[in-house]
């Protein structure tokens, strides 16, 4: 099946083939495109032999002792972003190519979150982002980008094995 | 290093971060003296009270819990007060100690935050947090444990980790039942080294030395108990109303430099907020909370706003006590599973409603919120109005850093504006929750 995902991004988004997988599912469902994360995780089962699942919704430093306590040897951080793609394109990173996001209360920086998995988990990190074209408040979703999500969907539950 | 031009500044400084919301410091000094000293807000509205208007009283917690993903609860809270006061209902005993809890947990959450993630690397001398992984490891991963404490006994007592779903008017669509209860104690009983550690690590900071007093304002009560969830708006200039007044206390004006109103009371500007309540209450404190502000040396009135983070550090350590407090009394006393209430949208008139105009104040994280709905016969709300902390305190901020700029003007472009972000971020301000940068800007000719 031809998801239209780089091989890169396919393998990024496949889970380990011995141990369990973490995805973690970021953004905000109000803002448009920044949604995708969160559309990904409400279409995908809850947890599911190794997958783990988690919604972080817009705060992922709530989520950093979730995915501890799952003991994961691999975790998939699946978010929108803004890379100068084409809307809907999907690459991954390392979080060390992440810019240092400015900090409140309100913010916890994504390169933080991953960086401490990556340290105390000692697990695997993969970053995966979809360019948004538009994440303003009350926004639908970029058709190019759902389709994205579409593809990412489909590939996550092509290895659990239910589509 | 290059020194200041005391006679003519012209300085820009690109953004300040560790701040919510957009705003700029501009600083004018022309012939050495300073011309202007601004903190200009250039948010625009969020329309929240537009948004309640036409809805019904018992969603409005809902709804106005999105002001703040950090306040939540309080907004959650001050909403529901609002909503009791209007309809005439009164909270039972155990609906205020399970308010009294969640509150606990907001501001112990929130100041936690401010100390590690904003003050901390100030007082550190680093840029921001993320250099602390490597040289402080063990502190950031403390901050996301206490902070993790926090949202897990959020969501054990209404349903989420932020934005309460069974917290409403009348009381709570779930109670804690007694499993609940232990979770509790034992995820709160397990923080405290952590809160031991935070206090070893907060009284090895150093703070500035600059000295405004102003007026402080806060919930103030004749009982025993630290004022956060109810009770009078007093201030340390001797004034004291019914919160129904609250607008006698917050005076709002509008400044053409900024998009956000400002307030005052007896003076120019007040503060509300962790340092303000200290000032106010300081004697209502649990004992630990007051043996960390004599370790800390800090003995109210204390008017040097870089102070504020001891004054957050001091309240972390009473209600990190005061919600242990809570639940043992509940482990002791039980809870009464029949005060439980499923209202929903009131369809079934499960609750008496009338037309009122209803207040709710209580003590957020950053200071005193006010809110006010007003409704009709049917419970529909006909007008709000919401006055968060910052609000009331960016007057507060302006006036200090005008009173600061002035003896610092022999310092360096780079130490004048370290100071002035400090002064900034010591009130820990939500300039609004779709945030961008603040900019410090000087201005000379």
């Amino acid at each position: 099946m031809n998801l239209g995902l780089s091989e890169e991004v396919m393998n990024a988004l496949l889970p380990a083939q011995a141990g369990r997988t973490a995805y973690v599912l970021l953004g905000n469902s109000l803002r448009g495109d920044d949604g995708a994360g969160v559309f990904i995780a409400e279409n995908l089962p809850a947890d599911h032999d190794n997958i783990i699942i988690i919604n972080a919704g817009d705060s992922p430093d709530s989520i950093f002792y979730h995915v501890l306590e799952a003991h994961p040897v691999k975790t998939v951080i699946i978010d929108a972003a803004d890379f100068n793609g084409m809307p809907g394109e999907v690459r991954t990173f390392s979080h060390s190519r992440l810019h240092e996001a400015p900090m409140s209360t309100h913010r916890f920086p994504l390169k933080v979150v991953a960086q401490l998995i990556e340290e105390d988990a000692g697990c695997e990190v993969h970053l995966v982002g979809i360019q948004i074209r538009c994440a303003c408040l009350g926004s639908p979703m970029d058709a190019c980008v759902k389709k994205s999500t579409r593809a990412i969907i489909d590939c996550i539950l092509m290895s659990m094995d239910v589509t | 290093m290059k020194k200041m031009n005391h006679k003519n500044i012209s300085v820009n400084v690109e953004y300040l971060t560790r701040v919510e919301g957009h705003g700029n410091i501009v600083v004018d000094v022309t012939n050495g003296v300073l011309k202007k000293c601004n903190l200009e807000i250039v948010e625009a509205p969020r329309f929240f009270e537009a948004m309640l208007r036409g809805r019904s009283i018992f969603e409005a917690q809902h709804i106005t819990s999105r002001i703040c993903g950090i306040c939540a609860c309080a907004h959650t809270l001050a909403s529901v007060q609002a909503a009791e006061d209007a309809l005439g209902i009164e909270p039972t005993d155990q609906t205020t100690r399970l308010r009294e809890l969640l509150l606990d947990m907001e501001i112990l959450d929130s100041h936690i935050l401010h100390i590690y993630l904003l003050a901390a690397p100030d007082l550190l001398g680093v840029k921001s947090f993320v250099p602390l992984i490597d040289t402080h490891p063990k502190v950031i991963r403390r901050a996301l444990r206490m902070k993790k404490t926090c949202n897990d006994v959020c969501d054990i007592l209404v349903g989420r980790h932020i934005h309460p779903i069974s917290c409403i008017a009348g009381g709570f669509t779930k109670l804690p039942h007694a499993k609940d209860l232990e979770s509790m104690h034992s995820l709160l009983m397990g923080m405290q080294p952590d809160m031991d550690a935070t206090v070893d690590l907060a009284l090895q900071l150093k703070f500035p030395e600059f000295e405004r007093e102003t007026e402080y304002v806060g919930l103030v009560n004749d009982g025993p108990g630290y004022p956060l969830l109810t009770g009078d708006i007093g201030s340390s200039d001797g004034k004291r109303v019914h919160k129904k007044d609250y607008k006698k206390v917050t005076n709002e004006f509008i400044v053409e430099h900024s998009s956000a109103k400002y307030a005052r009371l007896s003076r120019e500007s007040y503060a509300v907020g962790a340092l303000a309540r200290t000032n106010l209450n300081f004697n209502k404190l649990c004992a630990g909370a007051k043996m960390v502000a004599n370790a800390a040396t800090y003995k109210p009135p204390v008017h040097n706003p870089y102070l504020n983070t001891v004054a957050q550090l001091i309240e972390c350590v009473h209600c990190l006590d005061h919600s242990i407090g809570i639940i043992e009394y509940f482990m002791e006393h039980g809870i009464r599973q029949e005060e439980l209430m499923l209202v929903g949208l009131n369809e079934k008139h499960n609750l008496p409603v009338k037309a009122g105009n209803g207040v709710g104040a209580v003590e957020a994280p950053r200071g005193t919120l006010y809110h006010n709905y007003e409704t009709d016969d049917q419970g529909i709300i006909k007008n709000a109005n919401c006055i968060i902390p910052t609000a009331q305190n960016i007057n507060n901020i302006e006036h200090d850093m005008k009173s600061l700029v002035p003896g610092i003007l022999d310092k360096t472009e780079q130490e004048i504006t370290l100071a002035l972000e400090m002064l900034v971020r010591a009130y820990d301000p939500c300039i609004s929750c779709s945030a961008h940068f603040l900019d410090v800007r000087f201005e000379g000719q």
